[in-house]
């Protein structure tokens, strides 16, 4: 968790975003836990505390963590976590476009998507 | 915060900065990267007062910085390696500062020394190189400076003083929305710590953007070409590296078009692979050779 | 006053003062040496005493106060790194030692090319006799100001820390015209000035403390009106040097051959000096002047040596 990989294509504050969602899918992160102060974070990762404070922002825009002031940051509730799923389709869209020019077999494309979504449960 | 507008320096004949121009926002970090002798220290000489610019202008919160103490006195400056005098013992630089920046808060820097504990005592000319910075470093944030210009201030130092310096600088960012400007070399550091970056290349700027923006266009893709190919005439590549029917091809304007060239040129597998910035650095400077 | 100003007047007061106590030491072996010859006849011993308090001693005196002063001050100022460090500070330029040496440079060899130029022509065999365009000019008041002035620039710039190369090749130049400037100006002083009860005495007082600190031997009024003189003049220098923009001076190319020529005249100079205690001996045949040369100057090469490295 929290794991920055520098040569990934995928910018920095998104990563610290992904790890949260995983961390909360998994179970790791629990509704009512404290995260790190934004200072923190950035302290513990070595980054920017902007790159830190996008990712909460972030985070704080999908629902999945809020901000108490004064108290600090915790996991929220995440049941009514507003995910369009239209959208989310549209954004595998371009993927899976890609997959298919190259040759990929359709059934190899669906059998990796549930490996991953296995991976998450 | 800091704006660096078509700063021209040059030593006799020598152009040691070629209408360079930077912004740095309040409280973001800036990094300023390239080889050795590219004009970094020039630059940052520029920022701080050292020099005069041969043309353009360097403004801190919208006032020239060249010979105003007003300004100046809300930049702290931390160089590469020791300037001060080396005579003098850490408390009686301590005492220098204090004459001279009204902002200097003593009690500040014991607290720093709490953590980085260099004996009040000594003499700079026997302290460590890493010690030296870790006092310069100490006597710049003690007078709470608006503006923090560092340059290559983790050279030499060990690990456990990379990541105390590190921290103060997250630090006054976090707190104080500082505006830090930093030189240097050890671009992986940067890469995390930098809101954005300009690269320079022959006192010029090469590439200026957000970290994030410079991967989006500098990246490497590995394609699979059943046949050989000729990549010459493709637009935007840096680099082509090939192993049997593995290209790996460095581009520095990443588009679709690109891609859908080299699907058009054969590509059977096309996909991403990340690069760190310093692998980018790297490409962009062999490529000016 | 900041930090960089109390620094600066702390060093310069310490290194003059030593100076001065040097001077003084001398002079009381000066006085114990006279009384010592008058008792017990030791002629060699007077005749070695009486070179010693001669020109060239003072000389001496000052390179010697002077490469240490500016050796001293020299690795706070000269120095490309702390130079930087100065730069940046939230001081105006008036502090800006580093770039007045520069100037100091350029300004004082340029001056004293000419001076020295004049004055070479000027007492040359072909001008000896008759009237000539050089000499009269030298011997004019303006000359003797022009001299004072130039004399306390270059002590006022080297306050100001020139490099030890400038105070090595002006010292004995600037002493040499500064006198020689003093004593035209006093025999230019209108006669009725000269002898006003009020004037004498004054001037008689401050001679005596000037030679007390100056170790001159006796010090003639021509010599403090010298000194006093200059005093406003180094005032001027002062107001002058401050507003001077060296803002165009990057550090890059600086002193590059500062090193070398310091060693060099340092120890050349400080050759000569030593050339003194060799006429104080009766002996002094050609090798014995050769040899006196070549261990002073190495002797000055060490001692030069020695403070760059230890304050560099």
């Amino acid at each position: 968790m929290f794991n920055i990989e520098l040569r990934s294509g995928i910018p920095i504050y998104e990563q610290i975003c992904n790890s949260v969602k995983e961390g909360v899918l998994k179970g790791y992160l629990k509704k009512g836990d404290p995260l790190p102060s934004v200072r923190k974070l950035a302290s513990m990762l070595n980054i920017n505390p902007n790159t830190a404070a996008k990712s909460y922002a972030e985070l704080e825009k999908q629902g999945i963590i809020v901000t108490e002031k004064g108290r600090g940051t915790f996991i929220s509730d995440c049941t009514d976590i507003d995910a369009d799923f239209s959208k989310a389709m549209e954004s595998i869209r371009p993927v899976l476009t890609q997959l298919m020019l190259s040759g990929t077999d359709k059934e190899d494309i669906i059998k990796g998507i549930c490996k991953i979504l296995e991976e998450q449960e | 915060m800091i704006e660096i507008k078509d700063l021209t320096k040059c030593y006799g004949s020598f152009k040691a900065v070629d209408n360079v121009s930077i912004t740095v926002p309040k409280g973001t970090i800036h990094g300023i990267i390239g080889e050795n002798g590219v004009g970094k220290t020039t630059i940052i000489h520029c920022v701080t007062g050292v020099y005069k610019p041969n043309e353009g202008v360097v403004l801190i919160d919208g006032e020239d910085v060249y010979d105003n103490p007003k300004i100046k006195a809300r930049i702290g400056y931390v160089a590469d390696s020791n300037s001060y005098f080396p005579t003098y013992r850490v408390k009686d630089m301590v005492k220098f500062y204090k004459g001279i920046y009204q902002s200097f808060d003593e009690e500040s820097f014991n607290e720093l020394n709490a953590v980085f504990a260099l004996p009040e005592d000594r003499r700079i000319n026997q302290l460590s190189k890493g010690m030296q910075m870790r006092l310069a470093l100490m006597l710049n944030i003690a007078i709470k400076p608006d503006v923090l210009v560092l340059d290559e201030p983790t050279s030499g130092l060990d690990a456990l003083a990379k990541k105390q310096v590190t921290d103060l600088l997250i630090k006054e960012v976090a707190e104080r929305e500082c505006t830090i400007l930093i030189s240097s070399h050890h671009l992986s550091e940067l890469e995390k710590l930098c809101d954005d970056i300009t690269m320079l290349q022959n006192g010029k700027v090469k590439y200026q953007s957000s970290v994030e923006g410079i991967k989006a266009k500098v990246k490497k893709l590995q394609a699979v070409f059943s046949s050989p190919v000729d990549l010459s005439d493709v637009e935007g590549i840096l680099n082509v590296e090939q192993i049997g029917s593995i290209y790996h091809i460095i581009t520095d304007n990443y588009t679709q078009a690109l891609e859908r060239q080299l699907y058009a040129k054969g590509a059977d597998i096309l996909e991403e692979i990340g690069m760190s910035l310093e692998e980018i650095f790297i490409y962009s400077s062999k490529e000016q050779r | 006053m900041n930090s960089l100003y109390k620094n600066y007047i702390k060093n310069s007061l310490i290194l003059m003062g030593g100076a001065s106590l040097f001077s003084i030491f001398l002079n009381i072996m000066d006085i114990m040496s006279e009384r010592a010859s008058a008792v017990n006849g030791q002629e060699k011993w007077t005749s070695y005493m009486t070179e010693w308090s001669q020109w060239a001693g003072t000389i001496f005196i000052i390179i010697f106060a002077a490469i240490g002063l500016n050796t001293f001050l020299h690795y706070k100022d000269v120095n490309k790194k702390t130079g930087v460090f100065i730069k940046q500070l939230p001081v105006k330029y008036g502090n800006d030692f580093l770039f007045k040496t520069i100037s100091s440079l350029i300004f004082i060899g340029v001056t004293l090319t000419v001076l020295c130029v004049i004055g070479w022509v000027m007492y040359s065999p072909y001008f000896a006799e008759g009237e000539n365009y050089f000499k009269q000019m030298w011997d004019t008041a303006y000359m003797t100001f022009a001299v004072m002035v130039l004399f306390y620039s270059i002590g006022l710039l080297s306050q100001q820390i020139i490099g030890i190369p400038i105070l090595a090749i002006a010292a004995p130049f600037a002493a040499f015209f500064g006198m020689l400037g003093s004593f035209i100006g006093y025999e230019s002083m209108p006669y009725a000035i000269r002898e006003l009860p009020i004037f004498r005495i004054a001037i008689d007082l401050l001679g005596k403390f000037f030679e007390l600190i100056c170790f001159y031997g006796k010090i003639y009024p021509e010599e403090t009106l010298f000194i006093i003189w200059s005093i406003p003049f180094f005032v001027l220098a002062a107001i002058l040097n401050s507003k001077i923009d060296y803002s165009n001076m990057g550090k890059l190319f600086l002193f590059r051959w500062c090193r070398p020529v310091a060693y060099v005249i340092g120890s050349t100079m400080f050759a000569f000096s030593m050339q003194v205690v060799v006429n104080g001996f009766e002996t002094r045949g050609t090798a014995a002047i050769i040899i006196t040369f070549i261990l002073s100057w190495l002797a000055g090469f060490k001692i030069i040596q020695y403070f760059v490295r230890r304050f560099d």
